[in-house]
């Protein structure tokens, strides 16, 4: 099975930081489970904030930069700024970077689906017109996760090794360092626990698999 | 334009009594209104001083709904339920809940002996020593704590006169000794785990409480403590969250006699029992007796805790003598109007509307002489549409 393309934001890899499941780094399970590509500005960040990623991260992320054919000025310029992107900004420029990626790849048909991976919940906030969302809602070319939708994801893959309860924490730590406003984060985490209990309780109906 | 000045007394007042955040002092802390809020907290305070029965308290509510001010306000003796018989003593201690994003059960610890402070610890232990003997103390600080060393070291605090190893000991019970000091304080090892913290702060919370075997009232003091902001438990890692959690589990099941624990948690939502454990753990969960829900107030809850928010405030007894209403500054109807257009019917957000509305009517020169006129309907209209204005710019 070829793998789906997933596109990492620094945001993600750094709130995924000191976080092992089955005894390796939950970011490095990205590179295991999907085909990992970044924008270079992605490696730039992620080089910014080197005291938060240890474990190979960096050389990870040297090794799946994306390479465009075209200049990503020119599709930031086509693409991003008519959704409201401020592409002059330095900040979130990886994010952004990351979008023209996205785009890059499926134009160029060298992937069909992609699953853009990003804690930057205010850009896919739908009640506060995220841009984002806005973007992948115009371009049907895959869909958004957060760090705490992978950790779902590893915990259906895994879960005979990847129990409820370091799922659990795993989701507690990471929604700790999203942060947002108490009741954001509440109402996040209360969520996505229930979310994981769905599918332990599912998922334990079907001990073949 | 030339605007009104600020004077409190021009309304009957002895200053503003619409505070938006809780006074620092608790003695500036008064109760207006929510009876049923107040009897449920007297009926457990007034439990906790008749018996021995350890409570553990969830005061849940929306945020501005007054769980902060409740901790104040009954932290002060003055306002707590008189039974008797009661408690000999009630200690009440109020700490928030780590915010530094390091160790979260040492900052803890730390926050909580330092609240008490290491000259009170010290002459309780001494007092609660004195009472049963240095051996019979040693022994029943050993059960509570359930390490030999820790219960020799709090005993050690309490009885040694020295000042330099009283020195030595407060840095060993807040910093940390070099094994030389440890040598000369006659202790085998530091307090390094969390678990350690937790046992060391049960140990002393018991000598608070009396070391007495027995559960007579007479025998015993009470300790309250009041947690603030455990909704920012959510910002813990799992590494941050469990040892605190299970901290404090271990304080309760440790302090099993004459300890309530209050934890103020700020939720929106009414949310369900399972919802709750994943914000606080089920460890911490499992062990709450008793749940204390804050609502928002409706109208005539509100109405009521605005005026008796205004009498303990008012400089006259009787305004009615004067042709004004217990709401003055407020016409009754006014206040209503300005009360019941409220998104949310907090104590926060109400005292925020009714300190902008006097606040606007002093600035717009309502009130140029003494009890001269008042916030009627028209003019509470009239600030209504100044503050849709403000929030549209």
């Amino acid at each position: 099975m070829k793998s789906v393309l997933c596109l990492v934001d620094t945001c993600s890899l750094i709130y995924m930081r000191d976080i092992e499941v089955r005894n390796k780094a939950l970011r490095l399970w990205l590179w295991d489970e999907f085909y990992v590509k970044v924008s270079e500005e992605i490696c730039n960040e992620i080089q910014r904030h080197r005291s938060l990623a240890g474990g190979g991260i960096i050389s990870r992320c040297n090794r799946s930069k994306w390479s465009f054919n075209i200049s990503v000025d020119r599709l930031e310029t086509t693409f991003l700024e008519p959704f409201g992107f401020d592409v002059e900004s330095t900040k979130n420029r990886g994010e952004r970077h990351n979008c023209c990626v996205a785009l890059d790849a499926v134009m160029r048909g060298e992937h069909r689906h992609v699953i853009f991976l990003t804690d930057e919940l205010r850009a896919i906030d739908p009640e506060r017109n995220g841009l984002l969302r806005r973007l992948f809602e115009a371009f049907p070319i895959g869909c958004i996760w957060s760090s705490l939708d992978f950790i779902l994801y590893l915990f259906i893959r895994h879960r005979k090794r990847f129990p409820k309860l370091l799922a659990e924490a795993a989701l507690r730590t990471v929604n700790a360092r999203i942060g947002g406003r108490p009741e954001v984060a509440q109402k996040r985490l209360v969520e996505y626990n229930r979310r994981l209990g769905q599918i332990e309780s599912t998922l334990s109906q079907l001990p073949q698999i | 334009m030339e605007y009104g000045k600020v004077d409190w007394n021009l309304v009957y007042l002895k200053e503003n009594p619409f505070n938006v955040s809780p006074p620092t002092n608790p003695e500036d802390a008064v109760w207006a209104g929510m009876p049923e809020l107040k009897r449920q907290f007297d009926e457990i305070l007034s439990e906790a001083f008749s018996s021995s029965v350890t409570q553990v308290v969830l005061n849940r509510g929306p945020i501005g709904g007054g769980k902060t001010h409740a901790s104040l306000y009954f932290s002060l003796q003055e306002n707590l339920p008189h039974v008797d018989p009661a408690v000999r003593k009630v200690y009440t201690v109020r700490v928030s809940t780590p915010k530094e994003t390091g160790k979260t059960d040492e900052d803890f610890y730390v926050e909580l002996l330092d609240k008490f402070g290491m000259t009170t610890i010290q002459e309780t232990i001494h007092s609660a020593i004195t009472e049963r003997g240095e051996v019979e103390s040693l022994q029943s600080l050993r059960t509570v704590v359930g390490s030999e060393e820790l219960a020799r070291a709090i005993v050690l605090l309490g009885s040694e006169e020295s000042e330099d190893m009283q020195k030595l000991l407060r840095a060993y019970f807040l910093d940390g000794c070099t094994k030389t000091e440890l040598r000369k304080i006659g202790v085998a090892r530091n307090i390094t785990k969390s678990q350690d913290r937790f046992r060391v702060l049960a140990g002393v919370l018991q000598c608070f409480i009396g070391l007495s075997p027995t559960s007579k009232l007479s025998e015993h003091s009470r300790v309250c403590l009041w947690i603030d902001e455990m909704e920012d438990l959510v910002y813990f890692t799992a590494s941050q969250f469990r040892p605190f959690t299970q901290g404090l589990r271990e304080l309760i099941d440790r302090l099993p006699n004459f300890f309530t624990l209050f934890m103020n948690f700020t939720l929106t939502s009414p949310e369900e029992y399972e919802e709750i454990e994943v914000l606080l753990g089920k460890a911490l969960v499992d062990r709450i007796t008793n749940v204390i829900y804050f609502p928002e107030l409706k109208i005539d809850e509100a109405m009521e805790y605005v005026t008796e928010l205004l009498s303990f405030y008012q400089t006259i007894d009787n305004l009615s003598s004067k042709g004004l209403p217990p709401t003055y500054p407020f016409e009754e109807a006014a206040l209503r109007n300005i009360l019941e257009d409220l998104e949310k019917r907090t104590p926060r957000s109400i005292n925020k509307r009714c300190r902008n509305a006097i606040t606007f009517a002093f600035r717009d020169n309502l009130f140029p002489k003494q009890g001269d006129s008042i916030i009627d309907v028209d003019y509470a209209k009239k600030f209504e549409r100044s503050e849709l204005d403000r929030e549209v710019q």
